[in-house]
């Protein structure tokens, strides 16, 4: 966690957990692990916090869980994107996005 | 679904920590640093673990049905697990429900028993007792046969008229005479009830004519206590008062002899062909008729049917004096309800005391509601990230009530439970006289009218907490952090309010109560002028074996010589009036006064010689009666209120009185001493002047034998058995048992609405404690802010637990004093139930001001203990 850490905005970190399984489905350690991979650890999570929030996208039916065996030989909860989860990162994504540029073009402006 | 919930979500958090170690020690830490930092990365699984559970029931589900089921029984493990997080809060609001549960179900099942159901036979609308209305009187009385009779075969208003005479036998049990109380009824007396034999049969039509074959129909109980529940009952015969009788039935467990003409106590049934009495009797009423009324035939129509063919009866067999023929012309005939008969004005009685009961538990619901409202506040965090992470206002408010309805539930059947020891408590303390006791149980209705009331305090207690949650937006709850609540003033004004009137309520109850309670107290140590304890009484009817003053006063004579020789025994008399009965026989007396008279009623007793040292009644002056007082000069010995009353202050052996007024021709009689009074009828009843009569000069048939022994009364209730059998062994005993039993029985009454409103009164009390102890939570919570200011502006906890108790105790002092002046002149109804205490006993007051005002401060200082206990950082973080 560097000095420019993150502190996540409210509401987003669903947005986040869905792209994180969008592609293969992943368990828990799996997904914090790639967080910190992509934001290049400049993420601040209370790593046991990912699991309400997936249980919770799983009990809308955002998420599908199945236990199932790691590389190592060990159950692990994978989780993976539904076709509700699908329509609402994509929804979420474009919202995020509107967002982010309209909070930028004001930033950008000179006052 | 068979693993345990947490079981998953543990093992998920359980890989993801090894992970996490394997990738720290892969990075050079030792095993258990990495391990360290693995469980800190992670934070604190307990909370997550239940955010987790919270989340995953917060949700929708797929299928509809399958998920009301699922998330039904989540909630219900959700509601659960927040009891046990919250024990103390869990048990006060299931107590005070269960305590407002058992007490209605209680009263309930008494109101349901007397005034609810019908009577315990088929189609019992249409039973009716059905009897000849005397000028002036309103009710109907006994009947006479002939009369019965003509009813019987002419009217066309009754299905079935059926006629009863009660009568007492003597059966010959394990060699002894015993009574036995039985009643002659007319052949279909049972069919009119709807009754039949549980073992053989009824009375027949056949049976009941004069000189046919003796049967006799036993009571189940009679049966199993007289009989040792005999297989081979039917067809024994039986002597009863020495006519042979053959049992041809047993009547069921479950049949209750109609309490309106037997008050539950007989034990055997004959024809009425074979009763004692003259049945060619016209104008002689002795009977007691049920009728069941044709369907569609009202109870005026009967009885005015009957009065028109009673009339051209008496026409057709005219009168053969005047006197009678007027009577005749007067009389009516009037039904009367069988149900109405059986209950009388026990009816308003209970309704009030259901009213009553029924106020205590909408108190109480009123009570665990604040409970929950204040409770709701502490869980603000749980429900807001409910609401944050997606679950809607109506699955947040399903579980608040799924929560209520659980512990409405669990009280309900804590409720129950109460309600079997307080039905048994009320049916232990009942003076017999209530009717219908035999009948109470709890049976499924009852356990139905429980359910339903849990159900709705469950409801009604539960609205309130999740519509103020309905009330609050989800977002705005979870920025606050939700602990702090708009300060209502009206609503809290409501609430000091009610804290108010449940204290004024339990005060005025536990006036009533601490009256009674006193009364009672005093009453059982009032001092009855004789010493109960020790004696042993037999009561004994002799009418049936010795015809004739002579005989009778023998027979009295040598049953206390006998007894009083008996090793064991110190004394023995006999005497007509036992004291504590309410039996009484007064008479106008004249006494001499110098050289006129002076009259008076005084109440007449007759005994043997040994009767006050029996009872150890003093005798101030004079000499007890003696054998040789049978001849020669009449004689009786007076009461010092009797004394008193004529000549107080001067001497009264040797002075004359008579019976009847001044002109009355009766003889003299010579007072040969005076004893000390006694209360003759009850405890509670002063008895006033008393004349003791010689019994040999004045006999009688109906007699008790008392005896005072050394031994316990066991032995020396078989020792006179024994030597009452001795001296004839066909007399029966009508009763027999230690004095003091007839003692207990006087207080029965006051005992009975001294518990009764004792119980009301502790309930009341016990609501109002947890009123104010609600209340004041609740009022804490909101001023947690304030608290935690003063506390970091430097009050001291006292004083802030000072000024929060000051809060709660005014309301509470206005309701007690409210109270208070209320139950001065409402107490005045106690009036006729107090003893020896005036309604406004002061000590009573004042004890109840001091309990009230102990249990009020402690159920404020709690809560407000816990106020200052918090930390003033954290309570400030909060807003």
């Amino acid at each position: 966690m560097g000095r420019n850490s993150v502190d996540l905005l409210r509401g987003t970190f669903g947005l986040l957990l869905l792209q994180a399984v969008s592609g293969e489905p992943r368990h828990g350690h799996e997904i914090i692990r790639w967080l910190k991979e992509v934001t290049d650890d400049d993420l601040i999570v209370e790593e046991g916090a990912i699991y309400p929030a997936l249980h919770r996208l799983e009990s809308i039916g955002a998420l599908r869980a199945e236990w199932n065996t790691t590389e190592n030989n060990r159950q692990a909860k994978y989780y993976r994107l539904t076709p509700k989860g699908r329509r609402q990162l994509e929804a979420e994504r474009s919202k995020w996005e509107r967002y982010a540029n309209t909070v930028g073009k004001v930033l950008g402006a000179s006052a | 679904m068979s693993k345990r919930p947490d079981n998953p979500i543990d093992r998920e958090f359980e890989l993801h920590i090894d992970l996490e170690v394997e990738v720290l020690m892969a990075q050079g830490m030792s095993e258990p640093d990495a391990r360290r930092e693995a469980m800190r990365r992670f934070g604190n699984r307990g909370r997550l673990r239940r955010d987790c559970e919270i989340v995953s029931t917060s949700g929708r589900s797929h299928s509809f049905a399958t998920m009301l089921f699922e998330s039904l029984a989540s909630d219900l493990r959700q509601a659960l697990r927040s009891f046990r997080q919250a024990p103390g809060f869990a048990f006060t609001a299931a107590a005070t429900l269960a305590l407002g549960i058992g007490a209605t179900t209680t009263v309930f099942s008494v109101v349901d028993t007397l005034l609810l159901r019908p009577l315990p036979y088929p189609a019992s609308d249409r039973l009716v007792q059905v009897g000849t209305v005397y000028p002036g009187r309103t009710q109907p009385s006994s009947v006479s046969p002939l009369n019965f009779f003509d009813w019987r075969e002419q009217n066309d208003a009754f299905e079935s008229l059926a006629a009863s005479r009660l009568e007492t036998q003597t059966v010959i049990r394990d060699g002894y005479p015993e009574s036995i109380l039985s009643a002659g009824v007319s052949a279909g007396f049972f069919e009119l009830l709807g009754a039949s034999a549980v073992q053989g049969r009824t009375i027949l039509p056949e049976d009941d004519r004069p000189g046919a074959p003796r049967v006799a129909v036993l009571r189940y109980r009679a049966w199993q206590s007289r009989w040792g529940g005999d297989p081979d009952i039917v067809g024994r015969s039986v002597s009863l008062s020495g006519n042979p009788y053959t049992l041809v039935g047993v009547m069921p467990a479950d049949f209750h002899p109609p309490e309106a003409i037997y008050h539950g106590d007989v034990d055997l049934w004959i024809p009425l062909a074979h009763v004692d009495d003259d049945l060619t009797q016209r104008d002689n009423g002795f009977l007691q008729v049920l009728g069941r009324l044709r369907e569609g035939t009202s109870i005026e129509v009967a009885s005015a049917s009957l009065t028109a063919l009673q009339q051209r009866v008496f026409e057709q067999e005219p009168a053969d004096n005047e006197r009678l023929a007027e009577l005749r012309s007067q009389l009516r005939v009037g039904a009367v309800s069988l149900r109405e008969q059986t209950v009388g004005d026990t009816g308003n009685t209970m309704w009030l005391f259901f009213g009553a009961v029924g106020l205590l538990l909408a108190i109480a619901c009123a009570n665990v509601a604040n409970l929950f409202l204040a409770r709701s506040a502490d869980r603000g965090r749980e429900l807001s990230l409910r609401a944050a992470l997606g679950a809607t206002r109506a699955r947040i408010i399903r579980l608040l009530l799924v929560e209520s309805l659980t512990l409405a539930l669990i009280a309900g059947v804590a409720g129950v439970i109460l309600a079997v020891l307080g039905v048994r408590a009320f049916l232990a303390l009942a003076p017999p006289e209530l009717p219908r006791l035999s009948e109470v149980t709890l049976d499924v209705r009852v356990l139905a009218f429980s359910a339903c009331v849990s159900v709705l305090t469950g409801l009604v207690f539960g609205i309130a907490p999740a519509a103020r949650q309905a009330n609050r937006d989800a977002r705005e709850a979870l920025a606050e952090g939700a602990q702090s609540i708009t300060a209502g003033r009206n609503r809290n004004r409501l609430r000091r309010a009610m804290v108010g009137i449940e204290v004024a309520v339990a005060a005025v109850l536990l006036i009533g109560a601490g009256l009674l309670a006193n009364s009672l107290i005093r009453l059982t140590s009032v001092d009855p002028g004789f010493e109960p304890d020790g004696v042993v009484r037999m009561a004994l009817y002799i009418g049936d074996n010795y015809e004739g003053g002579e005989m009778r006063a023998a027979f009295f004579t040598d049953v206390v010589e006998r007894l009083r020789s008996a090793p064991g025994v110190l004394s023995a008399a006999a005497t007509t009036d036992l004291p504590m009965t309410r039996n009484r026989s007064v008479s106008e007396v004249t006494v001499e006064i110098g050289s006129g008279t002076n009259s008076a009623d005084v109440t007449v007793h007759r005994v043997t010689p040994g009767y006050f040292e029996t009872l150890r009644i003093p005798v101030i002056a004079g000499r007890d009666f003696a054998s040789a007082d049978r001849g020669g000069e009449p004689i009786a010995i007076v009461s010092r209120a009797f004394a008193q009353s004529f000549w107080p202050d001067q001497e009264t052996v040797g002075r004359r009185f008579k019976f009847g007024d001044a002109e009355s021709d009766a003889e003299w009689i010579r007072i040969i001493a005076v004893t000390g009074d006694i209360h003759q009828h009850a405890l509670g009843v002063e008895s006033g002047p008393a004349v003791y009569l010689y019994h040999e000069r004045s006999p009688f048939v109906f007699g008790n034998v008392m005896a005072r022994g050394t031994g316990p009364s066991a032995d020396l209730i078989a020792l006179l058995r024994r030597e009452l059998r001795a001296l004839d062994n066909r007399q029966p005993i009508e009763e027999i048992g230690p004095l003091t039993n007839q003692m207990s029985l006087t207080v029965t009454r006051p005992r009975f609405t001294a518990s009764l409103v004792g119980s009301f009164a502790v309930l009341a009390m016990i609501i109002a404690a947890v009123g104010i102890y609600g209340a004041i939570t609740y009022i804490v919570r909101q001023r947690t802010h304030e608290v935690g200011i003063r506390m970091a502006l430097g009050a001291s906890g006292h004083a802030v637990v000072a000024l929060l108790m000051r809060q709660g105790l005014t309301s509470v002092a206005i309701g007690g004093l409210a109270g208070l002046v209320v139950a001065m002149p409402l107490s005045r109804v106690l009036e006729t139930f107090v003893y020896g205490i005036g309604t406004t006993d002061i000590p009573t007051y004042v004890s109840v001001a001091l309990l009230l005002a102990i249990v009020s401060a402690a159920a404020c200082w709690f809560p407000a203990q816990r106020a200052v206990r918090v930390d003033p950082a954290r309570t400030l973080r909060t807003e």
